[in-house]
């Protein structure tokens, strides 16, 4: 069977038990960019973003013994989210998401929908953490709410209601610019 | 239900048709509710249509993906070849010619001039290791009645010290399926300058040399992988090669120099906010 059909579970069980390369390089492509790009939000710099995602894969490949059942993304995110903790508590500080770590593509510099995405990054770091790490994982590690809360150790009500209250927040925030552009 | 739980449950798509109808009505009321629905759709296409756009360092990306790869690979030739071995009959036949072999190679080093050989650099004795293939190639079956191998070349005719291979050593002539391969992968890595892998398998064959005692390769390998690790910033591999080194030195005797690796170590792993606490360790150790 094509690796692209298998689920991510059985791909990690072929590279776990069957030290399957190209399993991994399958499993690895599905979700390098999206824990990269949880790494930076979280870290908001690409040093410290490069550093952490080294350890996260290490660490993934190294305890792949203790991976049995649920879900992988679950489990890669809550490994994730664990390794930048610890480095934001080192560094005893929370960097929020800027401009230096979101880079827009110049083309849409005049448009509305510019304007209106600047806006939305602006709300979103604003969030309280808690609102904007359910919310990112939601909309842009493109996680199911079952994921977010095994990766967040909450409920899936829970996870759920953090999402809607985030984006409520969003949209209280940005009522002014969405009514003027509208 | 809230108006705020039927819009959560419309933004999810879990509404039911009744709920669908009362969601519907409820706008057609409560005009203000109908204007939060509308912002609230803005906000999620943008959320959907406009993640933010990284610029994600493809290249790093596919180091790391390579890297890993790498350590799989190993794993799997690991376990391929201990298990070929362990269920092929001629692997007990070459064994007891190999040691045989060891036992001749120890005799003749104990017995030899004590004066030291000059080697030449390790790369270009793994470019001459191609020779050490021919003991895998010996091992299937259908060559039952092969030669000897030459692991035991050094018994009978030594190699003038210029052309020896890197197993000339007693210690490395060991029919090793792992060491042999770790060697190939190392020898086709460095032949086409992927330094994650040659970082990877360089800390990997100076850790086996320097468990078996073989010294001299082991440093060569460490501080070829230091090498490596550093073109390609593995700071893993750097700090882990350093600490090995520190652990060479110790098991010489040469506490200063086991002092320094380890320092070494621990202020590449605290630079990086790397664990240090295993070269920590050792370091305490040697203080005591």
């Amino acid at each position: 069977m094509p690796y692209t059909l298998l689920t991510d579970e059985e791909l990690f069980a072929m590279v776990r038990d069957q030290n399957d390369e190209q399993a991994f390089r399958a499993l690895f492509k599905r979700y390098d960019k999206r824990v990269y790009a949880y790494c930076l939000r979280a870290l908001g710099s690409h040093d410290d973003a490069q550093d952490v995602f080294q350890t996260i894969q290490l660490t993934v490949y190294d305890k792949r013994a203790s991976f049995n059942d649920g879900s992988f993304a679950a489990w890669l995110f809550t490994i994730a989210r664990n390794f930048c903790l610890k480095m934001l508590r080192g560094r005893k500080h929370n960097v929020e998401i800027t401009d230096e770590v979101v880079t827009v593509e110049p083309e849409d510099t005049h448009s509305s929908d510019f304007l209106l995405r600047q806006a939305l990054h602006k709300a979103i770091s604003q969030l309280p953490d808690e609102f904007r790490e359910a919310l990112s994982m939601k909309y842009f590690d493109d996680l199911p709410y079952e994921d977010i809360a095994a990766a967040l150790d909450i409920t899936v009500a829970l996870a759920k209601v953090r999402v809607f209250r985030a984006k409520k927040l969003i949209q209280q925030t940005m009522s002014t610019i969405i009514d003027e552009l509208r | 239900m809230t108006n705020h739980e039927l819009l959560a449950g419309f933004l999810d798509r879990s509404l039911s048709e009744d709920q669908l109808l009362e969601f519907e009505a409820r706008q057609l009321a409560d005009p203000a509710f109908a204007h939060e629905v509308k912002e609230m759709l803005t906000v999620e296409r943008l959320l959907q249509q406009e993640p933010p756009r990284v610029d994600y360092p493809i290249g790093f990306l596919a180091t790391i993906e390579s890297n890993i790869a790498a350590k799989v690979a190993v794993g799997a030739a690991g376990g391929g070849l201990l298990g070929f071995l362990a269920h092929n009959a001629w692997t007990w036949i070459v064994g007891g010619t190999a040691a045989a072999a060891i036992s001749g190679g120890a005799l003749y080093f104990a017995t030899r001039d004590s004066e030291p050989v000059p080697q030449p650099p390790v790369q270009e004795r793994i470019q001459s290791a191609p020779a050490r293939t021919t003991v895998e190639e010996s091992l299937p079956a259908q060559t039952p009645t092969a030669e000897a191998p030459p692991v035991s070349t050094p018994s009978v005719t030594p190699v003038p010290s210029a052309d020896r291979p890197i197993t000339i050593d007693a210690k490395t002539t060991a029919p090793d399926p792992v060491l042999k391969q770790l060697i190939a992968e190392y020898e086709q890595c460095s032949t086409t300058n992927d330094h994650v892998r040659c970082a990877q398998y360089s800390l990997l064959l100076g850790r086996r040399f320097r468990s078996d005692g073989n010294t001299s390769e082991a440093r060569q390998y460490l501080e070829l992988a230091i090498r490596h690790a550093q073109t390609v910033r593995l700071v893993d591999y750097e700090m882990d090669a350093h600490g090995e080194l520190g652990l060479l030195a110790k098991s010489r005797g040469d506490l200063d120099g086991a002092t320094r690796s380890f320092e070494r170590a621990i202020d590449i792993g605290r630079t990086h906010k790397r664990s240090v606490v295993r070269w920590t360790q050792e370091l305490e150790s040697l203080q005591q």
